[in-house]
């Protein structure tokens, strides 16, 4: 069949195509609204109880977190699956049909949230980080506490939580601190003055970082001292790993007040850093 | 018998058989309360000439040598680090001079301690030889118990034990309905008691591996835990602790250490722990003698677990 629309410069062509019965009576959008209810509670249940799980231990954190984004897509997926079920009959030439239309509503409607769940999607079956570690994405660093359905939760240094949309996953570089692994490494970084005992210096915070109560302790992971000769002043940087991602700046500051603390006590002088020096540094 | 006079003979054989064959330095290292004093003082047969024996009460300050003639034998060396900024030098001190040295030394070493030295700093370098004393099997403390208590079958002892205090309780309760003369805290810890060894008594199979799971394999803590267990009405274990993280590390620092001070606490920590250490002590975890503090034997395999789980312990 051809017909002209009233201003007649468009034309649509039209096959007669046998429509999927579509079950839209009171029964099956109850039974619907149950479902995605049941699904919705069952997700939320199941997060909460992997993350108070996860909670128990440091060991294991990581791992039971990583089930939780797991748990919640598989929820949601089987719940979708049920209510197609409820509302269609599809056979194999309607499901082409209805996803021809469907795919042109999502990419003229909700094309950004369709690829913020595609991003959840490849975050979860991709794993380039986990709920738990600690990762740099754009501007933000923080510890993720949810990868969700159309975006991933961080929490900064400074308990803001941030919300980055998934699909930025495929825009932007991001860096993993731990990658899956309750430890990681910390970076105290203390300046001395030009004149100052290096020597001395190095040996207190090398002290203060393996007397850490944070500090993990293991050959594989050696406590380091970096020193580095800048234009106006010494830079020591130590490298070592703390036994939990979330005492990373805990271990930061526990360092530097003991070694600033040693320092004074030792009459070793630190750098007073111009701030434009500092900023290039 | 005192509780680190446990006799352990294969162990004892096998550390002399060591130092007869001519190790030079040695390092003896096991965990608390597993009766290294006395097996080091049995070792000091094993030489030629009497060897000085040293034993370290407390955290060494200052420098500390070895004396330079005859054979040596220091036992608590872990008392030679402090985990503090300059905690370390007496023990790298140490280490340059034992490689050094030509007459023989063994050195006796809390695990803890030694475990968390040796990932940070070179000093199982300068040993010949680190003997490890394991800590206990379930068949190893059988036969210790058989030995040391004359008890012919600890299973059905314990068994025995759980029988009586569960029918103790319900005893209780009746008193409690009847004359109200027992507090409401005894019924607690009876309640408690009796709750645990029914769980214990379904749960785990055999009694005596969970002997030996409570008390991480030490022997003293067996000991002791098998008294406490056989004693009806004798609660003393603690039933899990709530902690914050400074507490758990303070903890370690007394695991680390063996038994040490709340003086040398203040020094290695930089703050004021009568109150985590009043805290720790309420909890179970730690038992005080004046100013002296070390983990409970009894609270050996909570306390254990409770560090592990926190990843103090490695």
């Amino acid at each position: 069949m051809v017909s002209e629309s009233a201003v007649g410069t468009v034309i649509l062509v039209t096959e007669e195509v046998d429509v999927p019965p579509i079950g839209l009576d009171f029964p099956t959008i109850t039974a619907a609204v149950l479902t995605f209810t049941i699904a919705y509670v069952l997700a939320r249940l199941g997060a909460v109880v992997l993350s108070i799980a996860s909670e128990r231990t440091v060991r294991h954190r990581i791992t039971i977190k990583t089930l939780v984004p797991l748990v919640r897509f598989t929820i949601y997926f089987i719940a979708v699956l049920v209510v197609f079920g409820l509302i269609f009959d599809l056979d194999s030439t309607q499901l082409v049909a209805f996803s021809g239309v469907l795919g042109a509503v999502l990419g003229l409607g909700i094309q950004d949230l369709f690829a913020n769940i595609v991003g959840g999607v490849v975050l979860v079956f991709e794993r380039p980080y986990h709920p738990g570690d600690m990762i740099e994405f754009g501007e933000y660093y923080g510890e993720v506490t949810d990868i969700g359905i159309r975006s991933t939760t961080l929490v900064t240094n400074d308990d803001d939580e941030i919300s980055v949309p998934n699909y930025k996953l495929f825009t932007e570089s991001l860096a993993n601190a731990n990658n899956g692994a309750a430890e990681l490494m910390a970076v105290p970084e203390l300046h001395l003055a030009d004149e100052a005992d290096v020597e001395a210096a190095t040996t207190i915070v090398r002290d203060a970082m393996r007397s850490s109560p944070y500090l993990y302790a293991s050959e594989d992971c050696p406590v380091v001292v970096r020193v580095n000769q800048q234009p106006a002043y010494i830079t020591l940087r130590g490298r070592a790993y703390v036994n939990d991602v979330r005492h990373e700046f805990a271990f930061q500051s526990d360092v530097t007040e003991r070694a600033l603390a040693a320092f004074a006590e030792e009459g070793i002088e630190t750098a007073s850093v111009p701030v434009a020096v500092s900023a290039e540094s | 018998m005192t509780p680190e006079g446990i006799p352990r003979p294969a162990v004892e054989e096998e550390l002399r058989s060591l130092l007869e064959n001519g190790s030079e330095a040695v390092a003896v290292v096991s965990q608390p309360w597993s009766g290294r004093s006395r097996l080091l003082d049995t070792a000091a047969d094993s030489f030629e000439r009497v060897p000085t024996t040293i034993s370290l009460e407390g955290p060494v300050a200052g420098s500390f040598s070895l004396p330079s003639d005859g054979p040596v034998i220091v036992e608590r060396c872990q008392h030679l680090f402090q985990r503090r900024i300059g905690g370390f030098e007496t023990v790298s001190a140490l280490v340059e001079e034992i490689s050094t040295r030509e007459e023989p030394v063994v050195l006796g070493w809390n695990v803890f301690a030694w475990e968390y030295l040796t990932e940070l700093t070179p000093l199982s370098n300068a040993f010949d030889r680190v003997y490890m004393i394991d800590p206990l099997d379930a068949e190893a403390a059988e036969t210790l118990l058989t030995e040391t208590l004359d008890v012919s079958d600890p299973e059905n002892a314990l068994a025995e034990a759980v029988d009586t205090e569960l029918t103790e309780m319900a005893d209780g309760e009746r008193a409690v309905a009847t004359t109200t003369l027992e507090s409401t805290s005894d019924r607690l810890t009876r309640l408690r008691s009796a709750i645990r060894n029914r769980y214990r008594g379904s749960v785990v199979e055999s009694h005596l591996e969970g002997l030996v799971s409570d008390a991480a394999g030490n022997p003293t803590a067996i000991y002791r835990l098998f008294q406490a267990r056989t004693d009806p009405g004798i609660d003393e274990l603690p039933n899990g602790f709530d902690f914050s993280y400074n507490e758990a590390y303070v903890l370690w620092l007394i695991l680390a250490a063996g038994e040490t001070t709340t003086a040398a606490l203040r020094e290695t920590t930089a703050e004021d722990v009568s109150l985590t250490v009043g805290r720790l002590e309420r909890q179970g975890a730690i038992e005080r003698t004046g100013d002296h503090v070390s983990v409970r034997p009894l609270a050996f395999g909570p306390v254990h677990s409770e560090l592990s789980r926190r990843r103090l312990l490695w």
